[in-house]
């Protein structure tokens, strides 16, 4: 058999499709042939080593960069903010209704600042009027000023977040 | 071909819905082979990290279109594929061995000799043209069949033969004929 042909039969073996026969012939050749046996040895080797060789890894916190890029990280940050801001709405408001202490803090801020008593009156005229225009029903009732506001940033926050949710929700799909 | 993890089709359906540790699990699968394989052709740290994070950027915003009837790997590896080519386009690569690549290695450790011999395989492997290069990783590190290779590369299979042979006999001559 040729070289040539023993070359063949061993890039065969190699590419994992040699038959039984043509396996028998490159086995008997390679037995009395030491040239043609050192080459295949040489190129088994070369091959085999290649199996082995060290796998790369890129820099420790690439999974973060790619996370937030692809911005999932950025939509559970934006749960989680949605989250704390509705509890932290809640355990205010219900600090205002049932502790005294937000009533004894203004009077001591009252009596402190002057300017500041007198802000807050001219705040609640501007808020009174826009009450008055808001909802008719409590006009002149300057103890619904509380609750309207209340309620008018509540809405405005659920809003808020409604949309930015919505706009999440998208960027997902 | 390296056997698929077998978790991999739920993977991505959570992934697909947006579930994070699905895609840090997809990474953490694949981001060696995928950096590997580009390291090995671009041979710079930076650029191979640049090209690995596109990839996978652009197979988790494009997996929606993955055909699950198709491997994963092959599929993510023709999205590497594609990105290095275009990489080779935009900088008009030249190739040559980068002395960067080759590292001191620790003298003391017991399996020395053996490393260092990988390191000589990986620099003979650096000296192919990257066609050859890409063939040989493909072939004998990846272990893909000629078909898939076809599909990564989008190259007739009788080319690849040809080459890979090619490439098989350089190699051969690099690692056991070194020039003097």
């Amino acid at each position: 058999m040729k070289h040539r042909e023993i070359a063949r039969l061993i890039q065969k073996t190699l590419d994992g499709e040699i038959s039984p026969r043509d396996k028998g012939r490159l086995d008997k050749h390679l037995a009395v042939c030491p040239e043609c046996a050192e080459f295949s040895r040489e190129m088994v080797h070369s091959t085999a080593a290649l199996r082995k060789l060290t796998e790369f890894y890129p820099q420790p916190g690439f999974n973060d960069r790619v996370i937030s890029r692809l911005g999932l990280r950025r939509r559970f940050a934006w749960a989680k903010a949605g989250i704390v801001l509705v509890g932290g709405w809640l355990a205010a408001a219900l600090f205002a209704a049932y502790s005294p202490l937000p009533a004894e803090l203004l009077g001591k801020i009252a009596t402190s600042f002057p300017a500041l008593v007198r802000f807050y009156d001219n705040a609640a005229i501007v808020v009174s009027s826009l009450t008055s225009l808001l909802t008719p029903v409590v006009k002149n009732s300057i103890d619904a000023t509380g609750p309207v506001i209340g309620a008018v940033f509540s809405v405005l926050f659920i809003y808020i977040l409604g949309k930015t949710l919505q706009k999440e929700a998208k960027c997902r799909t | 071909m390296r056997k698929a993890p077998a978790e991999i089709h739920t993977l991505i359906q959570k992934a697909l819905s947006g579930d994070e540790g699905a895609c840090q699990r997809i990474l953490n699968l694949y981001k060696g082979r995928i950096f590997s394989y580009i390291y090995r052709m671009v041979r710079n740290y930076h650029d191979a990290e640049d090209i690995t994070f596109d990839t996978f950027i652009k197979c988790f915003r494009a997996l929606a279109t993955f055909d699950t009837s198709r491997p994963f790997a092959t599929w993510l590896f023709t999205i590497a594929h594609n990105l290095t080519m275009d990489h080779f386009r935009k900088n008009k690569i030249e190739f040559e061995y980068i002395d960067e690549f080759h590292r001191s290695g620790d003298d003391l450790t017991a399996d020395y000799e053996k490393k260092r011999k990988l390191e000589q395989i990986d620099l003979v492997v650096s000296q192919l043209p990257p066609i050859d290069r890409e063939l040989v990783i493909l072939f004998h590190k990846e272990e893909y069949s000629y078909q898939e290779i076809s599909e990564i590369l989008s190259i007739p299979v009788t080319t690849i033969k040809t080459r890979l042979h090619r490439a098989r006999r350089k190699l051969r001559d690099l690692v056991h004929k070194p020039k003097e």
